[in-house]
């Protein structure tokens, strides 16, 4: 019950970690393997709804996945085989997808761990610094430096 | 609408760009059939939780565990029903029989 309502929602955050769907899948996957190993875990810590508890576990997943396995693989070839776009068309496609991630991979773990939580995810600025407990005003400082970041980079590169 | 990294639409519309893969429709299925096959291991608390609740229950098998317990120590604490006695009785008859 637990995992179809939730594994879309913690397989979307772990693809924005792992950048492909196998190992973000593998991800979600162990994540409620842990959870059903030990079905104590999320008890020890009452205080947190289920959510915000299991985001932090598979946020901690994925950078210990990531980690361990570098450099980041940041797409798949299946844009080849996208129909709707020319071969031109789609390589340039792909090119910005890669550099966006590349841009995105280069941020400090704790930048893109919020910007993956409050911008992808849709968390709530309170809820991702429960997430990755911090208070309010460090999450939205980590925020700000992450999309001033990206910006500068982005504009640099054109 | 500010020009500042938080409100810029021009990078909210790069982010919103990045690139996505839907899951595969059987992921929920897959985890399940893994669990299936993992055991569950119980916190130390559950453990004891469920050894009180096996020791409370009144089981045959822990009743006649429990009467042998309290007939042996019953029983070591006869004096009339210990070994010693008997060598003494035994005795006694011994030194009947002498006498007689």
């Amino acid at each position: 019950m637990l995992v179809r309502r939730h594994s879309e929602r913690f397989y979307r955050l772990a693809y924005r970690f792992a950048g492909n769907r196998s190992e973000a899948e593998d991800i979600v996957q162990e994540a409620f393997l842990r959870l059903w190993e030990r079905p104590g875990m999320w008890q020890a810590e009452k205080k947190a709804a289920f959510t915000t508890w299991f985001y932090r576990v598979v946020t901690n997943l994925c950078l210990d996945h990531r980690k361990k396995k570098r450099p980041l693989q940041l797409v798949d070839d299946s844009w080849i085989a996208d129909e709707r776009h020319t071969h031109e068309e789609a390589l340039l496609q792909h090119e910005k997808e890669q550099h966006l991630e590349a841009q995105i991979a280069a941020l400090p773990e704790r930048q893109r761990v919020a910007l993956n939580l409050c911008f992808y995810e849709g968390l709530s600025n309170k809820e991702a610094a429960e997430v990755m407990g911090v208070r309010l005003k460090a999450l939205q400082s980590l925020l700000m430096r992450a999309k001033i970041t990206l910006k500068e980079q982005l504009n640099e590169n054109g | 609408m500010t020009d500042t990294p938080e409100h810029d639409p021009a990078l909210q519309a790069l982010l919103q760009r990045r690139r996505f893969e839907p899951a595969s429709p059987g992921l929920a299925e897959r985890i399940i059939a893994a669990a299936r096959r993992r055991p569950q291991i119980p916190s130390v608390r559950d453990w004891l939780g469920e050894l009180l609740a096996e020791a409370l229950q009144p089981k045959p098998a822990f009743a006649l565990a429990a009467m042998l317990v309290i007939g042996f120590v019953i029983g070591g604490a006869m004096p009339w029903a210990s070994g010693d006695q008997d060598n003494s009785l035994q005795s006694y008859f011994e030194s009947e029989g002498a006498n007689l």
